[in-house]
């Protein structure tokens, strides 16, 4: 069931960054598109406080990401590469959202707000994948003892 | 142990590509001055045609590239497309000898796709080596494509005295034989003053205010739909991002540019007699104050542009288009034939939001 899980999210992820990629090249490549995105960012703009739930969403992947972190390494002695290897591509995506979101625009990447919104989701599912990662692998070892 | 390892550097892969494709953006201004000239030496010679006149054949604009028009002395030879010139397929394939690629975004404002504001477009100008004296020759793909009628629009608005169009476009000029190069050109900024106040000409363009009053007040003036007959009857948007069908309330069909309607066969622009007889079927005729419209400004600009060459006046665009017009829910708008029983009249905010093509 965990493996499952495992990889549905994993997939999820793959999907977000795919589908990031494609939007920008297609706003890029084709004035319908493009006009489309820039309708939807205007309807946005004045429909949502989006600065605020940026700033929101960068602050929840951050405690996220240092409460799995410090999970981690109490367990880390204990732990094996997997979680090692898990921990490692969370900061990473986490770094990328964060870095992404904070350093463009919408004024400089017309489909910056869906590309910041599939970066979120990627980074807050691979925490979240992480964090309960490092979570059940403590059960585990607590039951073994 | 190593498929963990695999997926580590599998998910550091996937970001470090999608920063370079995100970071493909800012180095849009790195051109390659490098063309190659396919074509052989050419004298055309061609009558000389008025200033007012638009729409030129192939054969006049090559001998303004050979020297041979009083043009030659300072023209600029645009082709008008949307989309960086890295993504134009058109002018990488191919393009008319010395012409610039121009992006239809540097000439309109996200907001409603209407022209830039007029420092914008003097800074535009200069950028591409413009002044009101220089001849702009612009040309699209093929003759339905209304992305260099748009252009030619705005610099006409702006003050340019000499302003034309590749009447059948780069389809035209290969069908007559003229040579094409590939490459980059890189226009010259200049320095020199505009020349005018920009716009030259603000009567040019109806704001969507001025465009209300006179269709409730000026019964000499006729608001013309330039869009197909399924976008003037309110069965589509016509746009995969306007939600809401209909047409201002009053407006009148003038039919559609991209369905060739103001082609000749050979795709050549058609002339004022065409214009006119789709006036008639509305009522309406050149003597009435003729505001053009479409869904963002493009379409429109050819029927402003056959008018303004036949020297007509009492002419405009309402740039905003039924874009603009749909985005306020208190303004009037018909669903249907104006003419007949079962037109509706109502406004913006009673339309269903179910008309974007899909």
């Amino acid at each position: 069931m965990k493996k499952i899980l495992y990889i549905i999210v994993t997939v999820l992820e793959t999907a977000c960054f795919a589908g990031a990629y494609i939007i920008n090249y297609f706003t890029r490549k084709r004035m319908g598109m493009a006009r489309y995105v820039v309708y939807k960012n205007q309807g946005w703009r004045t429909g949502y406080p989006l600065e605020t739930m940026t700033y929101a969403v960068i602050v929840l992947v951050a405690v996220l990401a240092a409460f799995t972190i410090i999970l981690y390494i109490r367990r880390r002695k204990e732990a094996g590469s997997r979680l090692l290897a898990m921990n490692i591509v969370m900061l990473l995506l986490d770094c990328w959202y964060i870095w992404f979101t904070l350093v463009n625009s919408a004024d400089t990447l017309r489909a910056y707000y869906f590309m910041s919104l599939l970066f979120a989701l990627t980074a807050i599912l691979q925490t979240m994948k992480t964090c309960a990662a490092v979570l059940s692998y403590k059960k585990a070892e607590y039951t073994r003892k | 142990m190593k498929k963990k390892w695999l997926c580590v550097l599998l998910c550091t892969g996937m970001v470090v590509s999608m920063a370079a494709g995100c970071g493909g953006q800012s180095d849009d201004k790195k051109t390659k001055e490098k063309t190659e000239d396919t074509g052989e030496k050419s004298d055309v010679k061609a009558d000389s045609v008025e200033q007012k006149k638009v729409y030129v054949s192939p054969e006049w604009v090559q001998s303004v590239i050979d020297g041979n028009q009083k043009e030659s002395e300072d023209y600029v030879i645009l082709e008008c497309a949307w989309g960086e010139e890295e993504d134009d397929a058109a002018y990488g394939e191919g393009h008319i000898k010395g012409a610039y690629h121009m992006n239809t975004d540097s000439v309109e404002s996200e907001e409603y796709w209407n022209i830039r504001t007029p420092e914008e477009i003097e800074a535009l100008a200069a950028e591409y080596g413009i002044t009101k004296d220089t001849t702009v020759i612009c040309y699209g793909d093929s003759g339905t494509n209304s992305a260099d009628d748009r252009i030619a629009f705005t610099f006409l608005w702006a003050g340019v005295e000499n302003v034309k169009c590749l009447d059948g476009g780069l389809e035209a000029w290969t069908k007559a034989g003229f040579s094409t190069e590939t490459g980059s050109n890189t226009p010259e900024e200049t320095k020199e003053a505009f020349g005018t106040t920009v716009p030259a000409h603000p009567e040019y363009i109806l704001s969507i205010d001025t465009v209300k009053e006179k269709l409730e007040n000026d019964d000499n003036f006729k608001l013309v739909s330039i869009r197909s007959e399924a976008e003037f009857l309110g069965e589509t948007s016509g746009y995969g991002y306007i939600d809401k069908a209909g047409e201002p309330k009053g407006a009148i069909w003038g039919h559609d540019t991209d369905d060739g309607s103001y082609n000749n066969s050979d795709g050549t622009t058609v002339g004022l007699d065409v214009v006119e007889s789709f006036l008639k079927e509305s009522d309406a005729s050149l003597d009435n104050e003729l505001s053009f419209y479409c869904g963002t400004g493009w379409r429109a600009a050819i029927p402003f542009l056959i008018c303004y060459e036949n020297g007509l006046t009492n002419i405009s665009m309402y740039d905003g288009g039924w874009y603009q017009w749909q985005m306020d829910d208190t303004l009037p708008v018909q669903v249907g034939n104006p003419a007949s029983a079962d037109c509706v009249f109502t406004t913006v905010g009673e339309l269903s939001t179910d008309k974007a093509p899909k």
